[in-house]
C-alpha cells in the first residue's frame, strides 16, 4: 500500500511536466490543417512549426510539417522532417511510404544497402516498434525477472530448482537483448549524426575548407552522416561510403528538439 | 635413264611401329643393274614382334636368280610419354643376279603373321650390258651432292600438290608444298612467299620446326619436309597463274676428315609456277545463294522446347564440311513476336590437318510471352562441284510451348534506369486533433523508479519472508501474540453475559483469564490457579494486580459452584473489576522475555 501512494504521489508530482495546454494544440491544429486544406501551406507550415517549438514531439506533427515543406518543394527539409518522425515512430507506414517516394525525386541516386533477406528481417522486427514498446518491454521482462527470483527463493526453496531457473535464463537472455535494442533506439532518438543536404547542391572538398580539392558534388536531399565537426565545416560520409567536408549551412542535421 | 642412280632404295619404314604393327618393307640397292651385277634386294621387317617371324619365302622369280640370303637385326630402346618401347628391325639381304636384259619386275611379298597380310611394293628393274656397279670409292658417298649424281633439281626440289587445277570460282583448293631432298637439310628459311593474286587465301599448316622426314617417291628414298599448305579460293574465273614459292637451305657437307663435324652449304630453290584455269560458276544459281561453294552439312539443334516465361534457350544452326567456311553467310532468323533473340555467337573452326571445318551460329533467345511458337526452318544454298549443282539444305522446323512462369520478363535496356514514377504523390496530412508529445520513457523519472521499485522488491520480498519464517519457527511468541485475542473473545462473551445478567459471566470471565494468562507467561494450558499465581508473581506482575487476579479467580470459583448466587450487581462489580485487570494487565510488561 506504501508504495502505491509513493508511486501515484509521483505520477502527481510528474505529470504536470506532460500536460500541455490542449486546447492551444487543437486551436493550433485546426488553423493549420484548414490552411493545409485551401493549399495555403505557409501557413499551415508556421503552425505546424510552431507547435514543434512548443516542445511536442509527435510523428504525425513531422510527418505534417514534411509534407508541407514537400508542397513548398523543399525536398532536404521534407527528407529531414519525415527521417524525424520515424525516429519517433520506426512503423509510421505513411511517413515510410512517403520518405521513399521523395527520395526518387532526388538528383542523387542514393543506393540503399541490399542486406542479406535475415538482416533485412531482423531490421524489420527493429523497425516494427518505438522506443517505449521497446521501454516498456524490458520493464516487463525485468518484472517477470524479479517474479521469478522470488518465486524461486519461496515456492522452490526445497523443490527442484530446473525449470524455474531455465525460465530465469530464458527471460535474462531476451531481457539483455531488450535492453541493448532499446539502448540503441534511445541512443538513435537522441542521436545527432543523420543530416540531409538542404542547399541546391553542395561540394564535398577533401578538408575543411575551400582551399581543399573537391571530393564530389551532391545536391538537395542527399542523406549523410556526420563523422566530425571542425568549427562550421562537417566531415561527412555518403551511404555508399565517400567521405568529404562540407560547410555547415548547407545541410541540415536530423535531431528531434 | 641416268648413268648414275640412287644406290638405295628404301621403299617405306615404318618409323612409329606400334607394338602389335609390323612394318614390312623391300628394296634394292639400284633399280639400274648390270646383267652381271649382284642385286641386292632387301625385306625389313621392323615392330616389337620382328623377331618372331622366321625368315620369308621368296617367291620364284622371274629373270632373277637367288644365291642365297644373309640376316641381320638390330634393336632400339625407346622412353616415350614414360612407357619403355622396344623396336627390332630384322633385314633379310638376298643377293639376286638378274638373267637376261630389259625391264623387269621384283613381284610383291606378303608376310603373314597374326592373321594380317603385310604386303611389300613391286619394284621395276632395269637390266642393262655390262657392268652399273659404281665405284667403290663413290658408292660411300653418297650423302654428299659433290659426289652424288648430277644436277641439284634431281636430287633436291620442291614438290607442289594441287588438289585441283581447274576449280569453280570460290571451290577450295589445297596447295600443299614439299620439299624433297637427298641431303641432309640443316635448316630452311622462306624467302618468298606465293602472294595468290585473284585468291582468297588461308594458310592451313605451316611447319614450327624442322620436321625432316623420310620417304620414298618415285622407288627412291628422300629426306622430306612438308613447307607450307594452303587454302586457296578464286574469286575470279580465267587464267591464274601463282608465282613460286622461294626457300633457302642449308645442307651439311660431307665431313673430309674425322676431326671436323662437316660444312654447311646454303642453297636457294624455287617451286613451279602453277597456273589455274578457274571456271565459273554455272548459271541459275537460286536467288538465296551467298558464294558458298564445297560440300556442306547443316545441323540444328535447341536446347529446350518446354520453356516458362523469361527462360531462355539456345538455338544452334551447325554448317560443316569443306568449303569456303569463313565466308558464307547463313540466313538470319526472322523477328519472332515474344520471343527475344539475342546477338548471335558466331565461331568458326578450320581444321588444321585437312582443310575442312564448321560455322557455328547460336542464338540466346529468351521467352517473353507465353503461347506456342514456331521457328522456322532455314535454307542454306551452295554450290557442290563435285555434282556441278545448287543444293538447297534446310534446318529443322521447331515447335516451342512457352507456359507462365515465376520470371517477369524486364525488357533489357542498356543502362538501367530507376522507376519511374508518374501520377503519384505523397500521402495527405494526418488529422488527428489530438498530437501527444511522445517522451522516451528512458527520459522519465517514473521509468526508473518502477523499475527501482521492481528491483528492490526483490530483497524486501526476501526480508519478508525470511521474517515469516522465522515466526514460524518460534511458537511461544505466537502463543503470546494470540493471548491477547483470546482475552479479547472471552472479554466480548463476559461483556455480553453481564449486559443479560447472565451468571455464566463468570465462567467466560475465568477462561478468559486463565487462556491470557498462560499464554503469556508461558506455561502449559490448563494450569492450576496456584500455579499461575505463582508464576505471575515470579515474572513481576504488581503484588496489588496478583492479588486482585486472585480475588477474580476465587469469585469466579465461587459463581460456579453456587449458581444463581450473585445477584445483577456483583455481577457489575465484578465485570468493573475484569475490566481494570485487563487494562492493567495490558499495560503491565512482564519481564524474563
Amino acid at each position: 500500500m506504501k508504495y502505491f501512494l509513493i508511486i501515484i504521489s509521483l505520477l502527481i508530482l510528474v505529470s504536470p511536466l506532460f500536460a500541455e495546454n490542449t486546447d492551444m494544440i487543437t486551436q493550433t491544429l485546426d488553423n493549420a490543417i484548414t490552411a493545409y486544406h485551401n493549399k495555403d501551406y505557409d501557413t499551415a507550415l508556421s503552425s505546424f512549426l510552431y507547435l514543434e517549438n512548443n516542445n511536442i514531439v509527435n510523428a504525425d506533427l513531422y510527418y505534417n510539417i514534411a509534407n508541407c515543406h514537400f508542397r513548398q518543394s523543399q525536398i532536404g527539409k521534407a527528407i529531414i522532417y519525415y527521417k524525424k518522425a520515424l525516429k519517433v515512430d520506426p512503423a509510421h507506414t505513411a511517413a515510410n511510404s512517403n520518405l521513399k517516394f521523395i527520395l526518387t525525386l532526388t538528383k542523387d541516386k542514393i543506393d540503399s544497402d541490399n542486406n542479406g533477406a535475415m538482416s533485412q528481417f531482423l531490421l524489420r522486427i527493429y523497425h516494427s516498434f518505438d522506443l517505449n514498446k521497446s521501454a516498456l518491454f524490458t520493464a516487463i521482462l525485468f518484472l517477470i525477472l524479479i517474479l521469478l527470483l522470488i518465486v524461486l527463493q519461496s515456492v522452490f526453496q526445497h523443490r527442484d530448482k530446473s525449470l524455474p531457473v531455465f525460465l530465469i535464463f530464458l527471460v535474462l537472455i531476451l531481457l539483455v537483448i531488450s535492453t541493448t535494442v532499446s539502448y540503441l533506439k534511445y541512443q538513435n532518438f537522441h542521436s545527432a549524426q543523420d543530416a540531409v543536404i538542404t542547399s541546391q547542391t553542395a561540394i564535398g572538398f577533401s578538408g575543411p575548407g575551400t582551399e581543399y580539392t573537391r571530393v564530389f558534388t551532391i545536391h538537395e536531399g542527399m542523406i549523410c552522416y556526420i563523422e566530425e565537426t571542425n568549427e562550421n565545416w562537417l566531415l561527412i560520409k555518403l551511404p555508399n561510403g565517400i567521405g568529404g567536408w562540407i560547410e555547415s549551412d548547407q545541410l541540415e542535421i536530423v535531431r528531434i528538439m | 635413264m641416268k648413268k648414275y642412280v640412287s644406290l638405295l632404295i628404301f621403299l617405306f619404314i615404318a618409323i612409329y611401329a606400334s607394338a602389335a604393327d609390323l612394318g614390312v618393307t623391300a628394296y634394292v640397292n639400284r633399280t639400274t643393274v648390270g646383267i652381271n651385277d649382284n642385286i641386292k634386294y632387301t625385306i625389313e621387317i621392323s615392330g616389337s614382334d620382328a623377331d618372331k617371324i622366321g625368315t620369308p619365302n621368296l617367291p620364284k622369280l622371274n629373270g632373277f636368280n637367288n644365291q642365297g640370303v644373309s640376316t641381320s637385326s638390330s634393336s632400339s630402346y625407346t622412353m616415350v610419354n614414360g612407357s619403355f618401347e622396344s623396336s627390332v628391325t630384322k633385314k633379310y639381304q638376298y643377293s639376286l643376279r638378274a638373267k637376261r636384259v630389259g625391264k623387269i619386275t621384283i613381284p610383291s611379298i606378303t608376310i603373314k603373321y597374326k592373321k594380317k597380310f603385310y604386303k611389300t611394293k613391286a619394284i621395276n628393274m632395269n637390266v642393262i650390258q655390262g657392268s652399273n656397279e659404281p665405284a667403290p670409292s663413290q658408292g660411300k658417298k653418297n650423302n654428299s651432292p659433290k659426289s652424288s649424281s648430277g644436277k641439284l633439281s634431281d636430287n633436291m626440289f620442291i614438290d607442289i600438290d594441287i588438289s585441283d587445277r581447274s576449280p569453280y570460282q570460290n571451290e577450295t583448293v589445297d596447295v600443299t608444298y614439299t620439299l624433297y631432298s637427298k641431303y641432309d637439310v640443316t635448316s630452311l628459311s622462306f624467302n618468298e612467299e606465293p602472294s595468290f593474286i585473284g585468291f582468297w587465301k588461308e594458310d592451313v599448316f605451316t611447319p614450327k620446326r624442322m620436321n625432316v622426314q623420310r620417304t620414298t617417291r618415285n622407288g627412291e628414298i628422300f629426306n622430306s619436309m612438308k613447307l607450307k599448305t594452303y587454302a586457296i579460293f578464286p574469286t575470279q574465273s580465267g587464267n591464274i597463274s601463282v608465282d613460286p614459292l622461294k626457300v633457302d637451305v642449308d645442307i651439311r657437307t660431307e665431313s673430309r676428315n674425322i676431326w671436323s663435324f662437316g660444312n654447311t652449304k646454303k642453297y636457294s630453290i624455287a617451286s613451279n609456277k602453277i597456273n589455274f584455269n578457274v571456271k565459273e560458276l554455272p548459271a541459275g544459281a537460286p536467288t538465296n545463294f551467298t558464294n558458298a561453294v564445297g560440300r556442306f552439312h547443316l545441323n540444328s539443334s535447341i536446347s529446350e522446347t518446354n520453356l516458362k516465361v523469361g527462360d531462355s534457350f539456345t538455338y544452334t544452326l551447325e554448317i560443316s564440311g569443306r568449303g569456303n567456311i569463313s565466308n558464307i553467310d547463313i540466313a538470319t532468323l526472322p523477328e519472332i513476336n515474344h520471343l527475344r533473340f539475342l546477338d548471335p555467337e558466331t565461331s568458326t573452326e578450320i581444321n588444321s590437318t585437312k582443310v575442312n571445318g564448321k560455322k557455328v551460329i547460336r542464338y540466346l533467345v529468351v521467352a517473353q510471352e507465353p503461347g506456342n511458337f514456331t521457328i522456322p526452318s532455314l535454307s542454306f544454298i551452295y554450290f557442290n562441284p563435285d555434282k556441278g549443282q545448287y543444293i538447297t539444305l534446310r534446318s529443322d522446323k521447331y515447335t516451342l510451348d512457352v507456359m507462365e512462369g515465376d520470371n517477369i520478363y524486364i525488357p533489357g535496356t542498356t543502362s538501367q534506369a530507376s522507376i519511374h514514377l508518374e501520377g503519384s504523390d505523397i500521402g495527405f496530412i494526418i488529422e488527428d486533433r489530438e498530437m501527444k508529445s511522445f517522451v522516451p520513457w528512458f527520459d522519465s523519472i517514473l521509468y526508473w523508479l518502477i523499475i527501482f521499485l521492481i528491483f528492490i522488491s526483490l530483497p524486501i520480498t526476501s526480508m519478508l519472508m525470511k521474517r515469516q519464517t522465522q515466526i514460524a519457527g518460534d511458537l511461544n511468541y505466537q502463543r503470546q501474540k494470540r493471548a491477547n485475542r483470546v482475552l479479547k473473545k472471552y472479554l466480548k462473551l463476559a461483556s455480553k453475559y453481564h449486559k443479560s445478567g447472565n451468571p455464566d459471566f463468570y465462567s467466560a470471565a475465568q477462561s478468559g483469564l486463565e487462556n491470557y494468562l498462560t499464554d503469556k507467561l508461558k506455561i502449559a494450558r490448563g494450569s492450576r490457579k496456584d500455579q499461575i499465581i505463582t508464576q505471575a508473581t515470579h515474572l513481576g506482575y504488581p503484588d496489588e494486580l496478583v492479588d486482585r487476579i486472585n480475588f477474580m479467580f476465587n469469585r469466579c470459583n465461587e459463581a460456579r459452584f453456587m449458581p444463581g448466587g450473585f445477584s445483577q450487581e456483583n455481577i457489575q462489580t465484578d465485570f468493573t473489576g475484569l475490566r481494570n485487570i485487563v487494562a492493567d494487565l495490558a499495560k503491565t510488561r512482564i519481564k524474563g522475555k
